[in-house]
């Protein structure tokens, strides 16, 4: 009777080392490469938009493609904080050795969208802040097998995010 | 066996594979994220090292010359460097060390390029006599230091017709010189202006001008906002008529004429009061663009590609004549354009891969650099106005070596005026306009074009000794465009249609002549070296 138990728990145990442990080291190797790409492609989108100072319907669909490529299902918020200089004009003529405060109005994702349908391109100014993160939606394999173990819980729940930005070096033309 | 053995066997031979390829893919992951971090920080560095270009040339009345050129992209070289130390100082680099895996800076200009970059100081027979040996800047120091100006220039030659040197731009500028034949005899020359697609029925005579079917006129006088000391050293805000020439902007208060320098004031007598009421840039801009193409018709009209020196191999397009099609010689795909672009990429890969190449002499990093290669997209940038394009290689990022490269181009600056610098005005609500935005047809004489760094913040000291802020050219109460100037979302020209197309073909003619007229107007003002024979 021993013997049968302990053969069990010898099977199961070599069963987790032989197949699970492998499988999740796997899992999550792949989940960083997911990371990297997307960090990658994120920096890369981010400074191109930056020096070119527009967002390209072609360029945007080609980041999402590449993502997806990664096997996973991406949450992409984009965020432009567009530089409004006229009340700093305004509080420099009213007083002029006031340089006045610079104002910044944001623009999300379905207003950037909008426009990339019919124009094809957003174009940005020099003085205008991008920003772009991505996470993931979906449940990576190491997710699911972590999940046997340990679950959890929240309204984001996410194993891959990349984020960047930074200031508009050009206005687009 | 049993199984445990077997799965010991098993655990015994993919557990250190395992470790080791985590171990492989986290280094390969951490290359690349330095890699992305250290592109960030490259163009970091260099939007730094341009802003500080842009305000010392805008706030200097001395920016076109050579030697505050030279004395600003100094003072940009060092902000690019402080600014890269600041970013890498966490990885222990300092200025002095990143020198080393900075091969060349390179600030393209309208008509040339400068390349900072280190050479062996050389001194001659006479300083060795003169000056002992403990000096700076000793004899075989290795130094950093601004090359001299190479400009974008091609040499033609035709045995009896033509032997001349052009000068290209970044936009229709050229200048011309050397000597043509006159009915067999030599005659030397020196021409310039800008290469312009007149209409076969454009009427230009030595005093009016027309273009495109638009009949250009004089303007009334352009006015600004100038602070500065008079002659008695009181400080003065004033709204003032202007007229740009040359690079100088000639003020009057109805009287008399002066310009600004460094905040005083320095009275002229080459330019009139009447000069400046009726302002003729624009005609003298369209009659001297005129007349050198009336003289390249018959001079150099067959100049081709195959006339040019010293050329080897297949670094020349072989576009034929690049003076054959006038009516389209703006247009991007023209000859003539082609032919430019041409000129201005070779020069500066030639003399960049010198550079970076003998670099290697002179840095104390076992790396060899080299010339990366430029993308299509990199040089269109280089050519739509003046850049800074700014290397690093070398440094060790875990699996390789760092090898990167970053263009800024510099929009805001008194050297160009690109067509699309100019705003439109509409007087009834001081709102400042790109041509493109929607609704700017039918407006009569509620227009006027402005050159959009006349909407610049300046500033000076005043008599408190505070540093005060004026815009030259924004009135009181004026408005940036929330259409197309803040936001672009109320453009009418569409994403693949050029500028020229748009002007050509939406714009009534009012408008165009508001256009024309400043675009020349602001052109024909700008300081140009030309050579007078």
């Amino acid at each position: 009777m021993d013997d049968i138990l302990i053969s069990i728990i010898g099977i199961v145990l070599a069963v987790i080392l032989m197949f699970i442990f492998p499988l999740m080291t796997m899992a999550d190797r792949t989940d960083d490469i997911s990371q990297l790409t997307a960090k990658v492609l994120t920096n890369e989108f981010v400074d191109d938009i930056r020096k070119n100072g527009k967002i390209e319907k072609d360029k945007y669909n080609q980041f999402i493609q590449n993502l997806g490529s990664t096997g996973n299902i991406y949450n992409i918020e984009i965020e432009v904080k567009v530089l409004d200089e006229n009340p700093s004009r305004r509080a420099t003529q009213i007083s002029d050795t006031d340089l006045g405060k610079k104002v910044y109005y944001s623009v999300f994702n379905s207003q950037i969208e909008d426009t990339l349908n019919k124009n094809k391109e957003y174009y940005l100014k020099e003085g205008d802040i991008v920003t772009v993160s991505v996470k993931n939606i979906n449940q990576t394999i190491a997710q699911q097998l972590k999940n046997f173990f340990y679950s959890v819980i929240g309204e984001e729940v996410y194993v891959i995010a990349a984020s960047h930005g930074g200031i508009v070096l050009a206005t687009g033309q | 066996m049993k199984i445990q053995s077997l799965a010991i066997i098993f655990l015994i031979i993919i557990l250190p594979i395992s470790l080791v390829l985590t171990s492989y893919i986290q280094t390969r992951i951490d290359t690349i994220g330095l890699q992305a971090t250290y592109d960030s920080k490259l163009n970091d560095a260099t939007y730094d090292a341009l802003k500080a270009y842009q305000i010392n040339s805008l706030n200097s009345d001395t920016s076109d010359y050579t030697n505050s050129k030279m004395r600003d992209i100094k003072a940009s070289v060092n902000t690019f460097f402080n600014t890269m130390s600041s970013g890498f100082s966490t990885l222990g680099y300092t200025k002095e060390t990143l020198q080393n895996f900075v091969p060349a800076l390179v600030y393209t200009m309208y008509d040339g390029y400068y390349i900072y970059s280190p050479y062996r100081n050389t001194w001659d027979a006479e300083t060795n006599d003169t000056h002992g040996t403990d000096t700076s800047y000793s004899n075989g120091e290795n130094l950093y230091g601004l090359k001299p100006y190479v400009y974008y220039s091609c040499r033609y030659q035709k045995v009896g017709r033509y032997d001349i040197v052009i000068n290209y731009s970044l936009d229709n500028y050229i200048q011309i010189q050397g000597y043509v034949y006159d009915n067999g005899k030599i005659k030397t020359v020196s021409r310039s202006g800008h290469l312009l697609g007149f209409y076969d029925s454009d009427v230009v005579t030595s005093t009016t001008a027309m273009y495109r079917g638009i009949n250009i006129t004089p303007e009334a006088a352009l006015t600004e906002n100038i602070c500065y000391y008079d002659t008695n050293g009181n400080f003065r805000n004033e709204n003032l008529k202007y007229i740009k020439k040359n690079g100088t902007k000639y003020y009057t208060d109805g009287s008399k004429v002066f310009s600004v320098l460094n905040g005083k004031v320095i009275m002229q007598n080459n330019v009139s009061v009447s000069e400046i009421n009726s302002n003729r840039n624009a005609i003298n801009y369209y009659i001297e663009a005129y007349e050198l193409q009336q003289f390249i018709k018959r001079y150099l009209g067959d100049l081709s590609t195959d006339d040019i020196v010293n050329k080897t191999g297949n670094e020349y397009y072989n576009a034929g004549k690049i003076f054959d099609d006038w009516r389209n010689i703006e247009s991007e795909t023209s000859k003539f354009n082609t032919h430019r672009i041409d000129v201005i990429k070779n020069s500066i890969v030639r003399n960049l891969s010198i550079v970076i190449s003998n670099f290697n002499n002179y840095s104390g990093v076992t790396t060899n650099f080299q010339m990366p290669k430029l993308t299509d997209e990199d040089w269109d940038k280089i050519m739509k106005n003046i850049s800074i394009i700014t290397f690093l290689q070398g440094i060790n990022i875990g699996g390789k070596v760092y090898n990167g490269y970053s263009i800024i181009t510099n929009t805001k600056n008194e050297d160009i005026v690109m067509p699309d610098s100019i705003y439109i005005l509409t007087k009834n609500d001081n709102t400042f306009h790109k041509i493109t935005e929607k609704g700017l047809n039918s407006q009569g004489d509620n227009i006027l074009g402005i050159y959009d760094i006349n909407i610049e913040r300046r500033n000076i000291e005043n008599s408190k000794g505070e540093l005060m802020y004026y815009y030259p050219a924004f009135p009181s109460n004026g408005t940036l465009s929330y259409g197309s100037i803040v936001s672009q979302d109320n453009i009418a020209k569409l994403p693949n249609q050029t500028l020229n197309d748009y002007i050509n073909n939406n714009c009534d003619d009012n408008l165009k002549k508001v256009y024309y007229t400043a675009l020349a107007r602001e052109r024909y003002g700008l300081y140009r070296q030309k050579l007078k024979i």
